[in-house]
């Protein structure tokens, strides 16, 4: 996992993300997901194209399933784009980086 | 920056595919991209023993989208066995001594524009056509030494995302496009670019494979579907109409033909990885792009 991506749990989601500001990605996911998994490269190429624009964390559906509730992710991988700590974007399922950056672009581009 | 494959060291090579090889042969590679525990891991990061993607330069002289290419093969490859043996075939394809990071660009634009393998071969429209055009100009601009900047990148892609928002789900076009946009990236500077694209380019090309077999055989098989599905209703069947297994007692003939349709579409994603397999190596192995 790149250096550039924070692994939180649903004890640090809010202070991480909502309360954090600015734009970031979260991404739900799990061990026994195979598409989490291939994603992975793509997320760890897009936080450091996005570095100091779009923070990405990264949080184990499994492990925390209190903040997947709370967002109702049904299936995985679920990335949600909070920008100021509102959701503004979602993304479900394995996805190529070009469509990623699209959703990125779109939120914070000025 | 030059790199240069395997620092010039045949002995590095073979000292590298044969601690791989034992490592493939006692199970100890992990399929998943770019996985390291500490103790082991996927191809890519067997071969650094860690996962610094930096070191894949430095060390092995292997640009970084190669990285993605041979642990993307292992992992989306059926069979595990075979997956991970393409995978190390790939670093053997590659010559000693040899910079093979422009190898990414004119792969990318044999993937989009050959009559044979290319994405243009599938497309529909002239506009899919006109913008892979774009593409390759912009690929072959960089294989060629050219300056391209970061806003005509940005620019194709806009147009890309743009005509596969336009394409309606889970088209054809949907998913040609979706092997488009994915393109839109220098594998220099985006080391996702090119395994992104291949894993875009089976779906694309497993898609029109399927319905190209379709669209001459489906219409009687679902027109018989509806007329077995309405018959059931029409006489009152209460469980769940299971209108596959009517289509076995009624119309053998026409359930055979289900049948192979399914299997068709199942195995063509591992055709079209085999076929990629072979256009890369064919890539590493040449020297046309020199």
């Amino acid at each position: 996992m790149s250096k550039h991506i924070d692994a939180i749990t649903d004890a640090t989601l809010d202070s991480e993300v909502i309360e954090a500001g600015g734009a970031v990605l979260v991404d739900f996911w799990a061990e026994w997901c195979g598409p989490c998994k291939a994603l992975g490269p793509v997320l760890d190429d897009i936080a450091d194209d996005y570095l100091g624009t779009v923070r990405i964390c990264k949080i184990n559906a499994d492990e925390n399933k209190v903040s997947a509730e709370r967002f109702s992710v049904r299936g995985l991988p679920t990335m949600i784009l909070f920008v100021d700590g509102v959701e503004r974007e979602r993304i479900t399922g394995l996805v190529s980086k070009t469509r990623l950056a699209a959703a990125l672009d779109a939120h914070t581009e000025v | 920056m030059n790199l240069r494959a395997y620092q010039g060291d045949t002995t590095k090579k073979q000292a590298l595919l044969a601690r791989l090889r034992v490592l493939a042969e006692q199970e100890s590679l992990a399929t998943r991209p770019l996985f390291w525990d500490g103790t082991g891991g996927s191809i890519v990061c067997s071969a650094l023993h860690g996962d610094e993607l930096d070191r894949w330069e430095s060390e092995l002289g292997l640009p970084k989208w190669l990285a993605l290419c041979v642990d993307g093969i292992a992992n989306w490859m059926l069979d595990p066995r075979a997956g991970l043996a393409a995978g190390i075939g790939l670093l053997e394809a590659v010559p000693v001594g040899e910079d093979v990071s422009l190898v990414g660009n004119h792969f990318l634009i044999h993937l989009l524009d050959d009559p044979t393998d290319g994405l243009s071969s599938v497309c529909s429209h002239a506009e899919q056509v006109q913008l892979i055009k774009r593409i390759v100009s912009l690929h072959r601009r960089c294989a060629e030494g050219g300056k391209v900047t970061r806003t005509d990148w940005v620019d194709v892609r806009k147009a890309a995302t743009a005509l596969r928002d336009q394409a309606a789900p889970d088209s054809v076009d949907d998913a040609v496009n979706g092997a488009i946009e994915a393109a839109t990236w220098d594998p220099l500077i985006s080391r996702t670019a090119v395994s992104d694209t291949e894993y875009q380019w089976v779906l694309a090309m497993s898609e029109a494979a399927y319905r190209n077999s379709q669209s001459k055989k489906d219409d009687p098989v679902r027109l018989v579907l509806g007329q077995l599905y309405a018959k059931a209703k029409a006489e009152g069947c209460e469980k769940p109409i299971d209108v596959l297994a009517l289509l076995a007692q009624q119309r053998p003939d026409l359930s055979k033909v289900v049948k192979a349709s399914t299997a068709f579409i199942r195995e063509q994603p591992g055709i079209a990885w085999r076929r990629l397999e072979q256009l890369l190596l064919q890539q590493l192995r040449g020297r046309s792009w020199n």
